[in-house]
């Protein structure tokens, strides 16, 4: 389906794009390559034929997931490493501000543990809302949804949180803010 | 982000030529100097990352761990050759099966049907109508799935083309069957390519969370499910 010339389009048209995603989640450059080329490499091998999603916001949506999934099974295996030294780069507001890297690392402790189970579509959206701070009408407009789509799908991680808390008896610190 | 008017997400979807024209045009319109600065640093930081990678060594590496993710293709005739041993195993395991008491699953038994009970049932819907078990299709249409069922869970949807192909459209290309709650339409549409022959859709259904390499196997005809899983399938004709 994809030959070794389209795959390097496909490559140089979005692995920047992709990369910044899953070094705005994981913070290491490394693991951010990796995770470039397991995007792509899912990519290939579930054949891309989605009618409704151009191969950017299908990409976009399998590095999204495959880094925290990443991140997940890093804390699975070590608590510790998933600590602040491996706090995620800021994806694009400029903000040095430390609190707002305090949030942001609390934001992704909390939705790497309440997102498990949800779709990659619904931890795309809670993602870019919890973490990255859009608005309903950004992620919307981003993301070529409709408003009620989103506000839908974070209504749904909003009731999975209560729900997994309620379960397991988890405060989420950060995601409560959104 | 001061005079913002457009996010990142959007900025990096412009430069790569994904922008939806209306806001591409509501870009080039209504874009702050604060947008085209961060506009041009992700220009730059674009750059910069593909001046630092070997692009062809990438793609090799990519394809080839695209072989990885690939399920095994069905083996067509050559399963009529496997070893006795094999064959004993399957007739073994098809008693189990017999005295588990549960009915196996007949084609006949309508438009879809079911294993395990009813937890799930596989409906697909095309624009226009649903579809039937059995009906004939043309390359191109676009369908949606329905996993009909009463239980909260956690669900797949996998296909497997005239080509013993196997893709996992829900989620989409992931390792992990995803929630089901209420809503039972998925989300997403899939437009069927132009692989002549049967297409059979299997929704794979659990009340716990299950890797979906685990039920390729069956999906395959290579293996049974895993206990606790459920399984439902349609299969279109593509013509």
């Amino acid at each position: 389906m994809h030959g070794a010339g389209s795959v390097a389009e496909l490559y140089r048209k979005h692995a920047p794009a992709l990369h910044r995603r899953c070094l705005g989640i994981v913070g290491n450059p490394d693991d951010a390559r990796d995770l470039v080329q397991e995007t792509f490499a899912r990519y290939l091998a579930a054949g891309a034929r989605f009618a409704d999603a151009t191969p950017f916001a299908v990409l976009y949506r399998i590095a999204t997931n495959a880094s925290i999934d990443r991140l997940r099974r890093k804390k699975t295996a070590s608590e510790d490493e998933l600590d602040d030294n491996a706090a995620p780069s800021d994806s694009g507001s400029g903000s040095a501000d430390p609190n707002h890297t305090a949030r942001r690392v609390d934001a992704l402790h909390d939705l790497v543990f309440l997102t498990r189970g949800l779709s990659e579509e619904e931890v795309t959206v809670a993602v870019l809302h919890h973490l990255d701070g859009y608005t309903q009408d950004g992620i919307a407009e981003s993301l070529d949804l409709s408003r009620r789509t989103v506000g839908k799908m974070l209504a749904k991680f909003e009731d999975h949180l209560k729900k997994r808390a309620a379960r397991t008896g988890f405060t989420a610190k950060a995601a409560n803010d959104g | 982000m001061a005079d913002r008017r457009f996010t990142d997400l959007e900025l990096e979807r412009s430069l790569a030529g994904d922008l939806s024209p209306a806001r591409s045009a509501a870009l080039a319109a209504e874009a702050t100097e604060a947008d085209k600065a961060r506009l041009a640093e992700l220009e730059r930081d674009q750059a910069e990352y593909l001046r630092g990678v070997d692009v062809d060594a990438e793609v090799r590496r990519i394809e080839q761990r695209a072989e990885r993710y690939k399920p095994e293709p069905r083996r067509g005739w050559l399963r009529w050759f496997l070893p006795l041993g094999t064959l004993v195993a399957a007739a073994a395991a098809l008693v189990l099966f017999l005295q588990s008491k549960k009915p196996a699953p007949r084609p006949d038994d309508g438009d879809d049907f079911r294993t395990k009970g009813d937890d799930v049932s596989l409906v697909i819907h095309s624009e226009a109508h649903q579809l039937a078990n059995g009906d004939t299709v043309t390359p191109g249409t676009k369908i949606r799935f329905e996993a009909q069922g009463g239980k909260p869970g956690f669900i797949a949807i996998v296909g497997v083309d005239g080509a013993h192909s196997t893709t996992v459209y829900y989620p989409y290309g992931a390792r992990e069957a995803t929630a089901i709650g209420k809503e039972r339409l998925l989300p997403g549409a899939i437009q069927l390519d132009a692989t002549p022959g049967d297409e059979t859709f299997f929704a794979l259904f659990s009340t716990k969370p299950f890797p979906i390499d685990a039920v390729l196997p069956a999906v395959t005809g290579a293996g049974t499910l895993p206990p606790g899983i459920a399984m439902s399938r349609v299969v279109l004709h593509k013509k």
